[in-house]
């Protein structure tokens, strides 16, 4: 186990390493120069353009920029942004806001995602069964930025019961983003927990346990659910890392001062570091996050061993 | 009533488990399809009854059915009954059935792999209801399960309790199901095929434990099954299933010495012989009859060697052609014992 994770952690640095790459050679391929998009509309002064090209070593040759980099993450520098801000800060305030949008997300792809699998899949081909389903293939073909703006215009505008947009009002502001967020993976998940549940409860294994006389719901809980759950758990784990990067557009239209909004704007202005840092964020999370998935994973099913 | 049935005093004595003119057919495309076509069985106390018979024949549909595990809808229950202790179990609420369940009548399952859940531990698992049911303690019930682990033989079943289905062979899984079948010690054990997916030699050991069990408790043992050499050893009484129906059910002595129907006859001959000399097993020529194929004749005439104009025109109904012996053909028992033996 030691070893596993050892090994893990190493191909983690290299995923790290050549994520944050392939950003830093896109980012550079951006069009538009960033020294004269700080200067506006006028042409920047030579002196000054080269000064701060100086100062954030953009005369210097990529990849000894991409090696400055990578000296100042090992560090917990993530450098800093035109106008002088300290993106690792920035960040570090920024990430609060992401990581409550996702966990609402999360929430509720658990509660109305597993739950409404497991009503559907109990109550197959039954009226439950038919409203999850209507539901969730509207989920999955509405395109989440047009939930939000009905969301907006009818929860927010019109009965006025969640705040439209901002973080003022503390965690009820998260509760429409986070929905809208979620919604998309919370109707696969339903749709996912159904199939496995429905599955597994054809197995020999639950039937046995029904034929030694439990309960229903103890056979559902303890035989069925278990199993049936494996892969709804490693769907989730993996999703954390997608709801961070589906938070670009849900952050924005929800105005929220989130990660996902920092990289929209940073993008905009053709401000690198930033772009950079988030992605290594991103990558991060993603990594750690699936480390622990596969971690999990053996503990939920015996018969996966690492070593 | 059935002309099925076997016995006429079914009425007034009471066994300990009987199954009486069960009919189970399934919704199909074009009307429903039986599968089960007045099937009659009853078990005693301390009795094994060996229910033979090809796949698809009806066997495990059965013993599904007198569980209530049998999955209705696609399946329906379109007649009979099962009773156990003379209690109808059919017409029971799901409550009142759970309680027949692993205590009145348990269960082994074919494939003991599947049977296991792959993500618990084995003790917990066959003594779980130990605990949700007689309500024991976590030691009680521990205890309780080593001693179960032990009573079907699992060695070094302190170290078991812990262990997961997946580190168990395939013979040691069966003991664990068996014992997880036995934890509520009950009236009555249905195995189904519990021999099918194991290794010659450790057959015949599960088929010794399941021998030896039944004689300490004194329960009724159901053994389903395909293989005549099992029945040989342990069952008491046989019956031979085909299409749905019982075709001839006696005391297994009967059964193998005098076959009355060419079905069982052909059974036995399909059956590896130490005392015959090598050569080509005798194989049975055919295929199980289509289910849901309406027809009028009797189900075996189209692989039978023997059949007549009559057998076409009505289906044979169970007649007692000796003290306890009966089959459903057309021809006299000993029409078909000679004409067998001419045969071979």
């Amino acid at each position: 186990m030691p070893r596993y994770i050892t090994s893990r952690v190493l191909q983690a640095v290299l995923v790290l390493v050549g994520a944050t790459l392939v950003i830093f050679v896109i980012t550079f391929a951006l069009p538009g120069d960033p020294v004269q998009a700080l200067a506006g509309e006028r042409a920047a002064d030579p002196a000054f353009a080269e000064a701060i090209r100086a100062r954030y070593h953009l005369d210097e040759p990529l990849l000894q920029q991409y090696g400055r980099f990578l000296l100042g993450v090992v560090q917990g520098d993530l450098g800093q942004t035109y106008s002088g801000q300290d993106v690792a800060q920035m960040l570090g305030e920024r990430i609060w806001v992401s990581g409550q949008l996702a966990a609402f997300a999360l929430a509720f792809q658990i509660l109305i995602g597993v739950g409404a699998g497991i009503l559907s899949a109990l109550r197959r081909n039954g009226l439950a069964d038919t409203g999850v389903r209507i539901f969730t293939l509207a989920g999955l073909s509405i395109p989440f930025f047009v939930t939000a703006y009905v969301l907006q215009l009818v929860v927010g505008v019109k009965l006025g019961w969640l705040p439209v947009a901002g973080t003022e009002d503390g965690f009820l502001s998260y509760i429409m983003p986070g929905f809208v967020l979620g919604s998309l993976s919370t109707a696969y998940v339903a749709r996912l927990t159904r199939g496995q549940l429905t599955e597994a409860l054809r197995e020999d294994y639950v039937r046995m346990a029904t034929s030694k006389g439990l309960t229903r719901v103890r056979v559902v809980a303890h035989h069925a659910l278990r199993n049936s759950l494996i892969p709804v758990v490693t769907f989730l784990g993996l999703e954390v890392g997608a709801l961070l990067s589906g938070a670009v557009i849900t952050e924005s239209i929800f105005n929220l001062p989130g990660m996902g909004q920092a990289m929209a704007r940073a993008v905009y202005l053709g401000e690198r570091t930033t772009v950079v840092g988030v992605v290594t964020v991103f990558v991060l999370v993603y990594v750690v996050v699936n480390l622990l998935v596969d971690l999990l994973y053996a503990v939920l099913d015996p018969r996966i061993r690492y070593a | 009533m059935s002309a099925a049935t076997p016995k006429g005093r079914a009425m007034t004595s009471e066994h300990l488990l009987e199954v009486h003119d069960l009919q189970v057919e399934f919704g199909g495309d074009d009307g429903p399809v039986p599968v089960l076509r007045g099937v009659s069985w009853h078990v005693d106390r301390g009795e094994t009854l060996a229910i033979l018979g090809e796949s698809g024949s009806g066997k495990s549909m059965t013993a599904q059915v007198i569980m209530g595990i049998l999955d209705t809808p696609p399946a329906r229950i379109s007649g009979g009954s099962v009773r156990w202790n003379g209690r109808d179990l059919l017409g029971l609420p799901e409550p009142a059935r759970r309680e027949v369940r692993g205590r009145g009548v348990g269960m082994v399952f074919q494939d003991s792999l599947s049977a296991l859940n792959p993500v618990l531990r084995v003790g917990p698992q066959i003594g779980e209801t130990l605990r949700t049911r007689l309500g024991l303690s976590r030691r009680e019930a521990r205890d309780r399960t080593v001693e179960l682990m032990r009573q079907v033989r699992i060695p070094d079943a302190e170290q078991r309790y812990r262990q997961y289905p997946h580190h168990f062979s395939g013979g040691m899984r069966q003991r664990a199901v068996i014992a997880m079948a036995l934890a509520l010690s009950p009236d009555v054990l249905i195995a189904d095929e519990p021999t099918t997916a194991l290794d010659a030699t450790v057959q015949v050991q599960i088929l010794r434990l399941l021998q030896a069990l039944q004689e300490e408790s004194g329960m009724g043992l159901v053994l389903i099954t395909h293989d005549f050499g099992a029945v040989a050893s342990i069952a008491d009484r046989v019956a031979v299933m085909y299409a749905g129906r019982v075709v001839e059910t006696g005391v297994v002595r009967d059964i193998f010495r005098r076959p009355a129907h060419p079905y069982t006859k052909a059974l036995l001959d399909a059956v590896p012989r130490a005392d015959r000399r090598a050569g080509r097993l005798a194989a049975l020529p055919g295929q199980p009859p289509v289910l849901g194929k309406e027809s009028t004749g009797c189900p075996f005439r189209f692989r039978c060697p023997l059949a007549e104009a009559v057998c076409e025109e009505r289906e044979p109904v169970l007649k007692e052609h000796a003290q306890g012996h009966w089959s459903a053909c057309h021809l006299g028992k000993d029409v078909i014992a000679d004409v067998l033996t001419a045969h071979s």
